[in-house]
């Protein structure tokens, strides 16, 4: 049976991302072990809290090599969520620790600016910059939730999937070949995130 | 531009929704899983639940209602209620709570705001302030339910707890809640200019107009509002209601003006 799994390493909002994929009747289960992702068709990402703690987190639990031989090797396909989308990138603003690297690029913090409070907490309309497909088949400009104080920023401009505006546009999503991260809660985010979770469930990259 | 989030509070009394006014006279509201999914088809921006006796009685979260509450929300959710430790905290985040809304045990021991900011992130971290106004004298932030007056300023208590790792600030005024009557906007302001996280304004709102003052005048970040999405009518009939998105979009508008 092909499964996504949510790699579970003790920094993640698992629950909620579970959840939302038994909304939309795709099986996942948490990942906490080599063999779960080894068994896994696609591999879900969460990261909540400080960049530090989830690269320390995630190097700590084992399970790295495992969703790195998933991702290049095997080349399944791969959606990193919030701090696991920032994981994505080769570093943070935030921490000392490297990003994992497999998009170029830093999360930078939002700039102080008088009257843009800091976290950006709320919902915000996303537009693909990209005809990708996580973000194919919405019937509106799609709004998700946010709660962040970092963003990517891409090196190259080519793996940005969307950008989003916080009194001035920022990255919100990025790709990279069967890659993809969401700086936003698709699990958080009604009928949108449930769109997205559906896209994710049948995103063929290599097709 | 974001927009100003709207958000229904909750409260749980047992394996009950009720809803009260000035923090008294409990009235049965329904049945929370079932009520959680009203407001889940209602598409609202996000939901705070307050277990509103926890404190009260010295106990931590039911994390068996909550988990149950939880799978039935797709948008994010705040809980609130007889949260001391970082470990309940932790265990609430693994359930698929967004956010932990810290009261009483905040004002006890200060720094579980930082532990759980440090351990979750500041985002994941709600201060919620009670202000009872006296007659004379000024403001005071009230713990347990609003049944125990500290000797603390709602002002300079917001901006430590923001110091201390808060990423929001619920601010409840104890004298409007339940009572529709509109929020305080004199506080909400005072509170908002002096911080630089956002303030959910709360307690007294009857109307979209009380949203637009506050978000305005009061210059808070989002509104949350009980009575006004439980019941209709001059009689408080309970009915389930949500501004369709098309006002609150209006809404949003109106509020960029500030």
């Amino acid at each position: 049976m092909s499964y996504v799994a949510v790699i579970d390493y003790g920094a993640g909002n698992i629950g909620s991302v579970l959840n939302m994929f038994k909304k939309v009747n795709v099986p996942a289960q948490a990942a906490a072990t080599a063999s779960s992702i080894e068994g896994a068709s696609r591999i879900l990402l969460p990261g909540v809290g400080a960049f530090d703690h989830c690269m320390h987190a995630f190097d700590t639990s084992g399970l790295r090599p495992a969703v790195e031989h998933a991702v290049h090797a095997a080349k399944k396909p791969l959606l990193g969520i919030c701090v696991g989308q920032q994981m994505l990138l080769e570093g943070s603003d935030e921490g000392e620790l490297p990003g994992l690297g497999w998009v170029r690029g830093r999360v930078r913090r939002f700039a102080d600016m008088p009257g843009r409070r800091i976290p950006h907490m709320g919902w915000t309309e996303v537009h693909s910059t990209a005809q990708h497909p996580l973000l194919a088949g919405f019937d509106e400009t799609p709004t998700f939730y946010f709660v962040h104080s970092y963003h990517p920023e891409c090196a190259d401009p080519t793996n940005i999937m969307a950008t989003a505006d916080y009194d001035g546009a920022f990255t919100c999503a990025v790709r990279a070949g069967n890659i993809a991260g969401v700086q936003f809660h698709p699990e958080k985010s009604h009928r949108y995130g449930m769109k997205l979770f559906t896209n994710f469930a049948g995103w063929n990259p290599q097709a | 531009m974001i927009r100003p989030r709207v958000i229904p509070t909750l409260l749980l009394k047992g394996r009950g929704l009720y809803k009260t006014v000035k923090f008294a006279d409990p009235k049965y509201i329904g049945d929370p899983i079932n009520t959680m999914r009203i407001f889940n088809d209602k598409e609202v921006d996000e939901i705070a639940v307050l277990d509103i006796t926890a404190s009260r009685e010295g106990r931590g979260p039911d994390m068996d209602q909550i988990a149950e509450i939880v799978s039935e929300c797709f948008m994010p959710l705040a809980y609130g209620g007889g949260i001391t430790r970082l470990d309940q905290a932790m265990a609430l985040f693994q359930a698929g709570v967004e956010k932990v809304i810290l009261n009483s045990a905040a004002v006890e021991r200060p720094e579980l705001i930082t532990e759980i900011s440090k351990a979750a992130g500041a985002q994941a971290v709600v201060v919620a302030i009670d202000v009872k106004k006296p007659l004379i004298g000024g403001a005071k932030v009230y713990t347990h339910g609003a049944t125990r007056k500290t000797a603390l300023d709602p002002l300079s208590w917001a901006q430590e707890a923001q110091k201390r790792g808060a990423g929001e600030i619920l601010l409840t005024s104890v004298d409007r809640e339940g009572t529709m009557s509109g929020y305080d906007i004199t506080l909400t302001k005072a509170v908002s200019e002096a911080l630089t996280i956002p303030v959910i304004a709360c307690g007294g709102a009857a109307s979209l107009l009380d949203f637009a003052a506050v978000l305005k005048d009061g210059q808070a970040s989002a509104v949350a509002a009980g009575s006004m999405f439980v019941f209709q009518g001059p009689h408080r009939a309970v009915l389930i209601s949500y501004p369709a998105r098309a006002e609150l979009k209006r809404l949003a508008e109106d509020a960029k003006g500030q």
